[in-house]
């Protein structure tokens, strides 16, 4: 559905989500605990991304989009939906196949600060990598010293704690473990959220050129629009559990078709100054997203929406190609 | 906030001299007692502090200090059987339940719950009831009763761990659930089970004491601190020191493994994750 | 309107573990009244620690903080804790960057209002009660009476954003010192906030210097920029004449770092390497070891602040050499 985009031609996907579906209890607890609400925290989503391609995903906070993250790599298991990696169901599989799929699947985390065991030297943090997975026996000193070269670290760090370096440091060290098992797709959950701008350009450039050379997929997660337009060759606006819109990056940025894609967009403050949302104060979306504790009655966007019809308080739009690989779940693009 | 950590050593130092002391006593009290702790000698009946009994001697002209210093050995190794058996057996547990969640967490929590509603002393009393006096039996006991406090504990430092971005990077690496648990998490809770494990050292000397002071644990003719005061509790107007005594050596070794804990945890505590 | 605030030669130093912790090494800045200037550094540049000692609020028992800060005149490097007291929240106020954290959790949110209207304004118990309700009703919460008596928890982080720069005007001061006050929020929330921030500016007439990272939201809100780099300000001048021509090389790293529209496909230049450490001592300029503009010559001493054009100051060896690129 998201895949057939122009960047993207020809080229198959590595990996797909049908109809994924995850809830969580929520809300106000009864005397045995037990909650009364599910918050559901992602709710039908399909995304596919292509072989060697970037799939960006955007929404603020409490959308769904880490969790989303962790479904796809199975951290937490889904309530409904499919997986599936290079065609191969991956939703059923268990043990030895769970370990395999852990070497073609991995995922760089949000603070790096967290990322790593506190206890554990730089090297003894990727040796075991490779211990686990029974990589490189005899040669893990090569490979380790490789990998930091590859992603910009020097093997001096190898005798160093985690806690002696620096968020970029971290980043580039969580990027190097990943890619120890030499995996095809990379989840990017928030990768440079934590981290200084000048740092921030260093890991996109890393991400960029993981990609080119190693033919790495990604699906990079953020909230910073900037960010996730300068990575991707698509992007996905994810809201309240649910995509609801998906297009080119460049398309997606100069034509919004959602109406919170384009709100999202107009609130970027803009160093240019050129489009300040200070003086068109109209655009601005208004209110917060609040919690999705049951399905809602029509467009789940509806209650911040400033185009809404009366046709948005009735039914939910589905998300639905408006064009070749663009798809919008918005009535106002429905025909 | 900069001046905490001076104060924390200097206790620590204190704490740690104490201890080490009480330790030296134990291990030293063959070739420092004046006499065998059992030895009898009804000439010296409740005799005064003197050159042949520094402390004084008790009701069968046992030698004080003797009785003291040996009555140390078997204090001191019965807390420490007591918290190695209750601390290794509570933290696998805490480890397990806290990682895994779900059915296995909400039994051993509810088992953990209803150990704790217990007060402490009760529920050794009942075990020692049960299984029989006598010093392996008191240790079981209190072993039993020290388990839920630590797993509790490593429990919800498990919980808090188990969120961390290092835990999942682990689960996503594909290591075993054994592997996060035991070299990646148990190490990092490691340090506040140490302080915990302290301080129940302090406690269960002192819950020895009074089960051996109850007749439930350590059996005459053996000196034990508790068993001591038991019996100095009889003569406690005629002969002070028989009571006094082994009460003071108990008090002074609560405190220092209190001071032990207290010091330890200043010293771990301050931001491991800061930096 | 001239001279709302002045400071000289700040430093704040920090006792750390290697020794004193130079976190400011010699801030001088202006501020008049009315106008909004936008404090922008990354992380560890000392803007944080800079907008702190404004409000005297660094704990001086680990914090030697020297120099001077004028407002209005008076020193407030000199004033006693009653004094400083009684200057924060009428002179100056702050607003912090986690809203979540800067109200008490287990007391109703309606009560704090009004106690800081009581304390504050000096009202009693009946007219900061009816305060807060306005306040409520002022920031658009519908059955005001009821979320008088909620917790923070149940109010949103845009929400209590809004309420703590209420709170922080209620004394009515005339300069705002707003730290990183969106970075918390998202996006669509961050715009709200920020528009609420610029009506009330424009309502009170009281001066902002906002703390910031984002050269978006400088640009958006405030007509002057300081750039702090290490514990020093390199640059400042007016916002749209830095952002469209920078004097400075740290300027213009730091914009060429940004991912823009159109830099898609392209590689983002980056900084290589890291600012000097808080306890290093001088030597040359901070920037040089990272400057892509930098001669031997820039290691001859701290480049001292010098005229960039009409308004604009660049402590940069090069200033009237160079001729950088900054973003149409």
């Amino acid at each position: 559905m998201t895949g057939g985009n122009r960047e993207g031609a020809g080229r198959p996907a590595i990996f797909e989500a049908r109809l994924l579906e995850k809830t969580f209890p929520a809300g106000p607890r009864d005397l045995l605990g037990r909650s009364a609400g599910r918050l559901r925290a992602v709710d039908w989503v399909d995304i596919s991304v292509l072989e060697a391609g970037i799939l960006g995903l955007v929404g603020e906070s409490g959308c769904g989009k880490s969790t989303l993250a962790r479904l796809a790599l199975r951290l937490i298991e889904r309530d409904a939906g499919s997986l599936s990696f290079r065609g191969e169901d991956i939703g059923a599989l268990d043990g030895r196949g769970l370990s395999r799929l852990r070497r073609s699947m991995q995922i760089v985390f949000q603070n790096p600060f967290a990322s790593f065991n506190p206890r554990f030297r730089v090297g003894t943090v990727l040796r075991e990598v490779l211990r686990v997975h029974r990589l490189a026996p005899g040669a893990e000193r090569e490979r380790t010293e490789g990998m930091l070269a590859r992603v910009g670290l020097s093997k001096e760090l190898l005798e160093r704690y985690p806690g002696e370096l620096s968020g970029g440091q971290l980043q580039r060290l969580g990027f190097a473990r990943a890619l120890l098992v030499e995996p095809a797709f990379v989840v990017c959950d928030e990768p440079v959220s934590a981290l200084d701008v000048s740092v921030q350009a260093q890991i996109l450039n890393l991400v960029a050129e993981l990609r080119e050379s190693l033919g790495i997929a990604f699906l990079f997660i953020a909230h910073d629009l900037r960010v996730v337009e300068h990575i991707s060759d698509r992007v996905a606006v994810m809201y309240l559990g649910r995509i609801v819109e998906s297009a080119g990056s460049g398309e997606l940025y100069l034509s919004p078709l959602h109406p919170y894609t384009r709100g999202l967009i107009r609130a970027i403050p803009s160093p240019a100054g050129g489009s300040s949302f200070l003086r068109d104060r109209a655009s601005l979306i208004r209110g917060e997203a609040s919690r999705l504790l049951e399905a809602p009655r029509g467009c789940r966007f509806r209650p911040r929406c400033p185009v809404a019809m009366a046709r948005c308080g009735q039914e939910e739009p589905g998300l639905t190609g408006v064009g070749p690989g663009r798809e919008v779940a918005c009535w106002l693009h429905h025909s | 906030m900069r001046r905490r950590p001076k104060a924390g050593r200097a206790v620590l130092l204190a704490a740690s001299s104490l201890v080490a002391l009480l330790c030296l006593g134990a291990l030293l009290a063959p070739a420092i007692a004046p006499h065998p702790p059992q030895a009898i000698d009804l000439r010296s009946s409740f005799a005064p502090p003197s050159q042949d009994h520094p402390l004084g001697a008790d009701k069968l002209g046992r030698d004080l200090l003797s009785r003291l210093l040996y009555g140390s050995r078997s204090t001191l190794l019965a807390a420490l059987l007591v918290v190695a058996s209750s601390t290794l057996l509570g933290t696998v547990l805490g480890l397990v339940s806290g990682y895994a969640g779900g059915l296995v967490d909400a039994m051993l929590s509810r088992i953990f719950d209803v150990l704790l509603a217990f007060p402490a002393l009760l529920l050794a009393l009942l075990i020692v009831a049960s299984v029989g006096r006598g010093m392996a039996n008191a240790v079981i006991a209190l072993a039993v009763v020290y388990v839920p406090t630590i797993a509790r504990l490593v429990r919800s430092l498990t919980l808090v761990e188990s969120r961390l971005a290092y835990v999942e990077a682990a689960q996503a690496l594909g290591y075993s659930s054994s592997r996060i648990v035991f070299v990646h998490i148990a190490p990092n809770v490691a340090p506040v089970v140490l302080v915990q494990s302290t301080i129940d050292f302090a406690y269960s000397i002192l819950d020895l004491a009074a089960l051996s002071f109850l007749g439930l644990g350590v059996q005459p003719p053996l000196a034990d601190w508790g068993a001591m005061l038991a019996e100095g509790r009889e003569y406690l107007l005629f002969a002070p020191s028989l009571a006094v005594a082994p009460g003071l050596a108990i008090m002074a070794a609560v405190i220092a493994f209190n001071l032990l804990g207290d010091g330890l945890q200043t010293r771990f505590d301050p931001g491991r994750r800061g930096a | 309107m001239s001279g709302l605030l002045s400071l000289r030669g700040l430093r704040v130093a920090f006792a750390g573990e290697g020794g004193a912790a130079m976190a400011v090494r010699g801030v001088d800045l202006e501020l008049e009244g009315g106008e909004g200037l936008a404090l922008v550094g990354e992380s560890g540049s000392g803007k944080s620690a800079t907008a702190k000692a404004i409000l005297g609020l660094h704990d001086m028992s680990s914090t030697a903080v020297t120099g001077s800060v004028r407002f209005e005149g008076r020193e407030l490097l000199e004033l006693g804790e009653a004094e400083l007291r009684s200057f924060r929240g009428r002179g100056a106020s702050m607003v912090f960057q986690d809203p979540g954290t800067s109200f008490n959790p287990l007391l109703r949110m309606g009560e704090q209002v009004a106690e800081a209207f009581r304390s504050v304004a000096g009202l009693d118990r009946k007219a900061a009660r009816e305060a807060a309700l306005g306040l409520f009703s002022r920031l658009g919460i519908r059955d005001p009476v009821t979320r008088y008596a909620q917790y923070p928890h149940e109010f949103s982080g845009g929400m209590l954003q809004r309420m703590m720069i209420l709170l922080a005007l209620a004394g009515r001061p005339r300069l705002l010192v707003a730290d990183e006050p969106t970075t918390a929020l998202d996006v669509t929330v961050q715009a709200q906030v920020l528009l609420f921030l610029e009506e009330l500016k424009e309502e009170l007439g009281m001066a902002v210097l906002l703390v910031t990272h984002d050269m978006g939201i400088v640009a958006e809100t405030s007509t002057r920029i300081a750039v702090m780099y290490a514990g020093r300000i390199v640059e400042t001048g007016g916002t749209a004449e830095v952002l469209g021509s920078p004097a400075h090389p740290y300027t213009e790293a730091l914009l060429e770092a940004m991912p823009r529209p159109g830099s898609r496909g392209t590689r983002l230049a980056t900084i290589l390497g890291l600012p000097p450490g808080v306890y290093e001592a001088d030597s040359g300029c901070p920037f040089f070891p990272r400057c892509r503009h930098a001669l031997a010559s820039c290691m001859d001493g701290l480049p001292p602040s010098v005229e960039a054009g009409p308004g604009r100051k660049s402590a940069c060896f090069r200033t009237h050499s160079l001729s950088l690129r900054g973003i149409a």
